[in-house]
């Protein structure tokens, strides 16, 4: 009962957060000069009749609220309107750009924590060896390594030297796994370093402090294997951080993704939203802003019902 | 900024001063120390070069030298320190130049994300009740925004000159400087010296100003470090995907115009020496940040 009341609560959070978004997106749009219909029209734009009518067709015309009511209205029925250059829709666009965006970022995630977690667990476990210093000062240096500069790294070494991996370019999925995986496997890298280096160092210190904690001397005086210690009894109560950085480092990657597409050429949601914001093209810039914010929060909010799944003791204190 | 400091710094909680606090960490850390002072010394010598640039005995950054433009553009030769780009111009010279952007907009995110961020976390973290929720809610739903969207939209509409971009990422890193600030203010504003002050009768005002903001200001710098960093970074991101002023020498902008021609090899130095330069850059600034942060969570701890 305790967690439907939070979930509801944070359910409610999550839409005015959507819906507020939304209507920055929408007036900043609105707000910044440009008018879409001289985009759409060109040099008819001089006809009077002709811009009075496309105005009037894209309810250019009517008060700012309608307009903004009316963007709901589709939206809710999953109509984002129609790009103002290439007259398609929004939501067509967005099912075209989104898989290779989608599968670069699951992909980097999932790599990135089947690596780091057994990575931290080594380096918590033999703190202040040799070992655990080389791997903090690494993903210290990959923290300051920005995004671009490895990508540039990565095609000089295994593009152009090496001729392992193509230097720029996608292909899709269905045209065969190893041509997307290889087409995939540098930006992804990219993506994967900094997540990494970010999540050992969280889960790291989280570690070091559960081990210092008195059921694991408990543990260790039953005589339980090292192994059972750290991944049965450590890693839990040290992965809470670990869990919310998870949630908002989606916003670090779409971030991060932006870059790598245009710099490998790979046709997703962050190459759309820098090409629809040089043209103006206000719909699909509102679109892909609403959809990546709204995932944004999604992620975030189904990562704070994990925390219950994970520790009683918010389970508890939700239905108190 | 610093006079108000040390003018109203209350003596029981001065911050020790910034060569005190990487001497402590040298006790603990040991070789830390060492990085820090490499970290500090490579900004000194980046900095410096790139505020003399204009006097220095280098090439002009944006001349072409067409006698190397064809055929020998390698580090070491025709009397180019590190060679030449694809368009002939001097890169140890453009090294030196991109400071200068990497400069301004270090300092310009830093004293505009501290002026307006600090402001905004230390009433919210002060006042409490519906000045914070407004405040902080403001500030969350400003996080909500892909921040590097956000930032292209703000360049594109504004116009890609350094200053719109200094502004730009001002403006995206507010709501992270607000959020220390409020966060280190709520735990000042419960102190014994701060309920003293009260007591005396001090007004709100004079309590915000002279005993809690001295002692958030430079928990909040050393966070602004990080800041920086990222805003480098940021500059760099915008420079690269080609969206600010091609004008503007930066690292970003010569990490691609190197990459432009992939198929030459050349880009072994024309991007791959910016890349190294900001990645250099960033570490010291990244270090010395981690130094400054450490030090102070031990100075929080142990009072």
């Amino acid at each position: 009962m305790g967690i439907l009341k939070g979930v509801a609560t944070r359910l409610a959070k999550l839409l005015s957060v959507v819906l507020i978004v939304s209507f920055l997106t929408f007036s900043l749009t609105k707000l910044l000069p440009g008018d879409p219909v001289v985009v759409l029209l060109g040099p008819q734009y001089s006809n009077l009749e002709i811009r009075e009518a496309v105005t009037a067709d894209l309810g250019l015309d009517k008060p700012f609220v309608v307009q903004y009511l009316d963007y709901v209205g589709g939206a809710v029925q999953g109509d984002l309107g129609r790009s103002y250059t290439s007259n398609f829709k929004t939501t067509e666009l967005l099912k075209q750009k989104l898989p290779a965006s989608l599968e670069l970022m699951l992909l980097a995630q999932l790599l990135s924590m089947m690596i780091s977690i057994p990575v931290a667990m080594f380096s918590a476990y033999r703190s202040n060896s040799r070992a655990d210093k080389a791997i903090t000062t690494t993903t210290f240096g990959l923290i300051s390594l920005p995004g671009y500069a490895f990508a540039v790294f990565l095609v000089y070494m295994f593009s152009l030297q090496l001729k392992w991996f193509p230097a720029v370019g996608f292909s899709p999925l269905k045209d065969g796994l190893v041509d997307n995986l290889r087409s995939i496997a540098l930006p992804v890298t990219v993506l994967v370093a900094g997540l990494t280096a970010v999540y050992v160092r969280l889960l790291r210190s989280d570690l070091i402090a559960t081990l210092q904690e008195d059921f694991v001397l408990m543990a260790r005086s039953k005589g339980l294997p090292t192994w059972h210690i750290l991944l049965r009894h450590a890693l839990r109560p040290s992965s809470f951080s670990l869990l919310t950085v998870f949630g908002i480092q989606f916003g670090t990657l779409i971030g991060g993704s932006v870059i790598l597409e245009q710099f490998f050429v790979i046709p997703g949601v962050g190459s759309l939203a820098i090409e629809s914001i040089l043209k103006r093209d206000y719909l699909v810039v509102q679109g892909v802003v609403l959809v990546i914010a709204t995932a944004f929060v999604v992620v975030n909010f189904l990562v704070d019902i994990l925390y219950s799944v994970l520790d009683p003791r918010v389970r508890r204190s939700g239905a108190s | 900024m610093n006079d108000v400091v040390t003018a109203a710094e209350p003596p029981m909680v001065t911050p020790p001063p910034a060569d005190e606090l990487l001497a402590s960490e040298t006790k603990h850390g040991g070789v830390l120390g060492l990085g820090g002072w490499l970290s500090a010394i490579w900004l000194a010598v980046v900095s410096v070069a790139a505020i003399a640039a204009p006097w220095l005995p280098i090439d002009e950054p944006d001349i072409t030298d067409f006698s190397v433009l064809a055929n020998n553009s390698a580090p070491f030769k025709a009397g180019h320190l590190l060679g030449t780009d694809n368009n002939g111009y001097d890169i140890f010279s453009r090294l030196i130049w991109g400071g200068r952007v990497s400069l301004v907009v270090a300092a310009g995110v830093l004293i505009i994300g501290m002026l307006v961020g600090g402001t905004i976390g230390l009433l919210a973290g002060y006042l409490r009740g519906k000045a914070e929720v407004v405040l902080m809610a403001t500030v969350d739903i400003f996080l909500a925004f892909p921040a590097l969207i956000l930032l292209i939209a703000i360049v594109a509409f504004l116009g890609a000159d350094l200053l719109n971009v200094v502004l730009g990422i001002s403006i995206v890193s507010i709501p992270a400087f607000a959020r220390i600030a409020r966060a280190t203010t709520l735990t000042f504003s419960q102190r014994e010296f701060v309920l003293a002050a009260k007591a005396a009768g001090a007004s709100r005002a004079r309590i915000l100003v002279r005993e809690i903001l001295p002692n958030v200001i430079l928990p909040l710098l050393a966070f602004g470090l990080l800041v920086v960093g990222i805003a480098i970074v940021a500059e760099g991101s915008l420079a690269f995907l080609g969206l600010t002023s091609t004008e503007t020498i930066s690292w970003g902008g010569m990490i691609n115009g190197g990459k432009r021609p992939l198929q030459q090899e050349n880009i072994a130095h024309t991007a791959m020496l910016p890349a190294l330069m900001m990645f250099l850059t960033v570490l010291a600034v990244n270090f010395l940040g981690d130094r400054f942060r450490a030090a102070f969570d031990v100075k929080d701890s142990a009072l």
